[in-house]
């Protein structure tokens, strides 16, 4: 069993298609959906939690990346508003993961996403609210 | 303070250190009522000293207090401002407040202003404090003292633990002010004035009293 949290970037020429009626038929998959986001003759966005057997679970993924949608893992959606951003500091020690460092010679506080696991922490800490939250 | 995590988990602080102007200035020499300063971004002034103004704390050799001492209370004009310099923000579990961008010249007038604006991270000192208990409680004690340097150093050793740091002022934002203020003057369009007044000093005995709440009586 799998269980994961995906963002979808569906472009709008496959919007109309019935794409998670064929994840549950074809592959089996359970999905709940988090948050969803269609604008006509633009690209839709869906969030899922999607989860199955392994072996299902990347075929679905595959049969997605197939029919021409973007998957993303959920993580990669904390975004930092650079122009809100004074690089401060404060959420360095608060982050789990390490994803803030500080250049010890401008003091500049970096942000590297491909650390960052979502945890929202610094999202409430950040006194500034330059941590976003996008899918 | 920001967010805090149990167990000495963390440790916040504040001030830029060695470019914050009221360590450059440890006795009140140049900043006093009237000062010409950069605030939010436009010109301001210095019009008093703060609510928490304490300049006779214990202090270091160099005159550099152990402890939170002086305060400003400032006025600018908000048209002047610019939102890069004021911004809203949001302490998780306090409240609101706002981060103000502010900077005030130094003169250096003679030999021994010249030694206190030359002062480093390492030679500036603060306590630390738990917030959980001492300080809510207005209670005696800390739990030891560190420097700037070590402070910025990303973590600090305390009851044998190594904690964390992080800012709440931002480094860079301070030398950005730094710069703009040094291109003001260069310019010829901002120019320094000597205070008014002085600022209550270390000399005058003046103190803040803390609010010490009282159990109520039936
Ligand atoms: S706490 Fe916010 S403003 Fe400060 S460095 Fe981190 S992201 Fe930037
Ligand atoms: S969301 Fe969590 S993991 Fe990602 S940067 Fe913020 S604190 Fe770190």
């Amino acid at each position: 069993m799998i269980s994961k949290r995906i963002v979808l970037h569906f472009p709008h020429r496959v919007a109309g298609q019935p794409i998670v009626y064929k994840l549950v038929k074809d592959y089996e998959l359970e999905f709940n959906i988090l948050k969803a986001y269609i604008i006509p003759e633009e690209e839709g966005l869906l969030v899922l939690e999607l989860s199955g057997e392994d072996k299902n679970y990347e075929k679905g993924i595959q049969y997605l990346m197939d029919v021409g949608v973007r998957v993303q893992p959920l993580s990669q959606d904390i975004v930092r508003n650079d122009q809100r951003c004074s690089n401060c500091s404060v959420c360095v020690p608060i982050c789990p993961t390490g994803a803030f460092v500080v250049e010890p010679l401008t003091r500049e506080v970096h942000f590297h996403d491909n650390k960052c696991i979502a945890c929202g922490l610094c999202v409430r800490a950040c006194p500034l609210q330059a941590m976003e939250v996008r899918f | 303070m920001g967010v805090l995590k149990p167990n000495l988990g963390n440790a916040n602080y504040c001030s830029a250190g060695q470019l914050s102007p009221l360590f450059n200035d440890p006795y009140y020499k140049t900043i006093g009522v009237g000062t010409r300063i950069f605030l939010g971004g436009g010109v301001g002034h210095i019009v008093w000293q703060g609510t928490q103004h304490n300049p006779s704390v214990s202090r270091k050799e160099n005159g550099s207090p152990c402890v939170s001492a002086g305060t400003l209370a400032v006025l600018g004009d908000l048209k002047q401002m610019r939102p890069e310099w004021l911004l809203g923000t949001s302490m998780q579990g306090y409240g609101t407040t706002l981060t103000v961008g502010i900077g005030i010249p130094i003169p250096i007038l003679d030999e021994e202003i010249c030694r206190y604006t030359a002062v480093k991270d390492e030679e500036l000192w603060t306590q630390i404090v738990d917030y959980s208990e001492v300080y809510p409680q207005g209670k005696k004690g800390g739990l030891g003292e560190v420097n700037y340097d070590q402070l910025k150093s990303g973590k600090i050793a305390t009851q044998g633990k190594e904690v964390p740091t992080g800012s709440l002022s931002s480094y860079p934002r301070a030398v950005e002010i730094a710069n703009i203020l040094k291109g003001w003057i260069k310019k010829g369009d901002f120019l320094l004035s000597e205070p008014v007044v002085n600022l209550p000093g270390p000399e005058t005995g003046y103190t803040f009293k803390p609010l010490k709440e009282r159990p109520i009586e039936k």
